[in-house]
C-alpha cells in the first residue's frame, strides 16, 4: 500500500491501543487476590499495539517516498455506496426479512456497479434470494428470518 | 488383535453396497453444503440429521443407525472439503479450517490453475484422511497418554509458536503483522474472561458475552475485503473472467505437492491429536513450514 495509508493506519491503530488500554482500566483487577487479573491482558496487547503503531509510523516516516506509478484513481465512490448498503443491510435484516433484504441489496448492487440491465438484475436478484431461502429453510430445515413477521407469509 | 476383529467388522458392514452408496450421497451433499460459506462441516451434519433420518427410514432400525451414521459421516468429509472450494475460487473461506487454503488456492486461481488447486486441495484432504485413520487405529492407545500429559504449559508453548508462525507469513512489513496478529488478540478479549467469567468490553450487550466468533471474522475479513478491494480498484472493469481450467494436476503439480501433502497428513495428525484448541495455530504452523521448505528448494 501507499505511505499515505499507512501513515493513517498507523494513527488509527495507535488511537484504538490507547483505547484498549483505557477501556481496560474499567475491568476489574484481581477477581481471586491474584496479582493477575481479567484486565492485564488486554491493556498488555494495548501498549504493544500502542509501540507496534509508533514503530510502524516511524518506519513510513523514514522510508523513501515511493514513486505512485499510473495507478487509477480509487473509486471511493462505489466503495462508500457498496459499504453503506452492507451496513443498512446487516441492520435491518431482521426488520424486514432475509428475501425482501438481500433482493434490495443485490439490485442495489447491480445497479452501482453497472447501470441499465434492468431486467437482468432484476431477475438474478429475485432468483438468488428466494433461491437461497429455498434451499436453506424448506430443504435444509434450516431457520432464518425469511419475511417480516407483519407480512405473515411464514 | 481385538483392534484388528473390530476393525474387519465395521469393513464387513460399511462395504455393503447401500452403505456404499450412502456414503457417496453423503459426500455429495456435503461438499454441495460446504461450499455454502458460513455452513462448516459441524452445521452441515447438524442440518442434515433430518434428510438422513427420511433417507434411512426404509431399513430395520439397527440397520438404519448405521447407515445414518456413514451417511453423516460422508456429509462431515464432503463438506471439509466443500469449504475449501470457495477458498480457491472466490478468496473465501467456507469455515475456518480453511482459512489457509484461500492463501495459496485463491493465488493459484488468479493464475488460471484453479482447476489444479481444487485437484490438489482434494488429494492432499483424501491423504491426509486415510493417513490419520490408519494412524489412529495403530496409535490411539499410546497417544491418548501422552494427550492427557498435554497441559497448560504445552498448551501455551504451542499457541505461542502457531503466533510466531503467523508473523513469519507475513509479507513485506512484519510491523503490519505483528499489529494485525496484535489485533486479532485483542478483538479476542471481548467477552467473557476465560479464567475469572469476568465480562470484558461486553458494555451491557448480552450478544458480546460469547465473544466474536472466528468464522464470522474471517468470512468478513476475507470476502468483504476482496469485494471492496475489486471495486476501489475497479478491477471488474479490466478483469478477465478466471477458468478453471483443466483439473487434473499436471505431473509436475503432483510432483510439487506431494511432499507438503504428506508433511501435513503427518503433522496434522499429531496437532488433531494433541491440541484441538490450537487447531488453526496448527494450520497457519503447517503452512509456515511448507513455506519455509518451498523457499529452501
Amino acid at each position: 500500500m501507499n505511505r499515505v495509508f499507512d501513515r493513517y493506519a498507523s494513527i488509527v491503530f495507535l488511537l484504538i491501543g490507547v483505547l484498549f488500554v483505557w477501556e481496560s482500566r474499567k475491568i476489574s483487577q484481581s477477581s481471586y487476590g491474584s496479582n493477575v487479573g481479567p484486565d492485564i491482558f488486554p491493556m498488555g496487547l494495548g501498549i504493544v499495539l500502542i509501540l507496534l503503531s509508533i514503530r510502524l509510523f516511524y518506519e513510513v516516516m523514514k522510508a523513501q517516498s515511493a514513486v505512485e506509478g499510473d495507478q487509477p484513481r480509487p473509486d471511493y465512490k462505489r466503495f462508500l455506496l457498496i459499504l453503506g448498503a452492507s451496513i443498512l443491510y446487516a441492520y435491518f435484516l431482521e426488520d424486514i426479512g432475509y428475501v425482501i433484504g438481500t433482493f434490495v441489496f443485490l439490485l442495489f448492487g447491480f445497479q452501482v456497479i453497472k447501470r441499465g440491465q434492468w431486467v437482468t438484475s432484476l431477475i438474478v436478484s429475485a432468483v438468488f434470494s428466494y433461491g437461497i431461502y429455498f434451499l436453506f429453510v424448506k430443504v435444509l430445515e434450516g431457520s432464518l428470518p425469511g419475511f417480516p413477521s407483519w407480512l405473515n407469509l411464514g | 488383535m481385538d483392534a484388528l476383529n473390530f476393525l474387519a467388522d465395521g469393513f464387513a458392514s460399511a462395504l455393503q453396497w447401500h452403505n456404499l452408496l450412502f456414503a457417496f450421497i453423503g459426500v455429495l451433499i456435503g461438499t454441495a453444503v460446504g461450499v455454502l460459506p458460513g455452513i462448516g462441516p459441524m452445521s452441515g451434519v447438524a442440518l442434515l440429521i433430518p434428510v438422513t433420518a427420511t433417507m434411512t427410514g426404509g431399513q430395520g432400525p439397527e440397520e438404519a443407525a448405521t447407515s445414518a451414521i456413514i451417511l453423516l459421516a460422508g456429509v462431515y468429509y464432503g463438506a471439509m472439503y466443500g469449504g475449501s472450494t470457495t477458498s480457491i475460487l472466490l478468496n473465501t473461506p467456507g469455515e475456518s479450517s480453511s482459512v489457509v487454503t484461500t492463501l495459496d488456492g485463491y493465488q493459484m486461481a488468479k493464475q488460471g490453475r484453479a482447476g489444479a488447486a481444487l485437484a490438489i486441495s482434494a488429494i492432499g484432504s483424501f491423504a491426509a484422511g486415510i493417513f490419520s485413520l490408519v494412524a489412529l487405529v495403530a496409535l490411539a492407545g499410546p497417544l491418548s497418554d501422552i494427550a492427557i500429559r498435554f497441559g497448560p504449559a504445552e498448551y501455551f508453548s504451542l499457541m505461542l509458536l502457531g503466533l510466531a508462525a503467523v508473523s513469519g507469513l507475513a509479507g513485506k512489513s512484519m510491523t503490519k503483522a505483528l499489529i494485525m496478529t496484535v489485533m486479532g488478540l485483542l478483538l479476542a478479549t471481548i467477552g467473557m474472561d476465560n479464567v475469572s467469567g469476568v465480562a470484558r468490553f461486553t458494555y451491557n450487550n448480552p450478544i458480546l458475552y460469547s465473544g466474536l466468533e472466528f468464522l464470522t471474522i474471517a468470512v468478513g475479513l476475507f470476502a468483504l475485503g476482496e469485494v471492496f478491494k475489486t471495486i476501489i480498484n475497479r478491477e471488474y472493469e479490466t478483469g478477465e473472467k478466471a477458468r478453471v481450467g483443466r483439473i487434473l494436476p499436471t505431473r509436475k503439480d503432483l510432483k510439487d505437492s506431494a511432499g507438503p501433502i504428506a508433511r501435513g497428513s503427518i503433522l496434522g495428525f499429531f496437532y488433531r491429536r494433541s491440541a484441538r484448541s490450537g487447531r488453526n495455530a496448527g494450520f497457519f504452523f503447517q503452512l509456515h513450514h511448507g513455506k519455509e521448505i518451498e523457499q529452501k528448494s
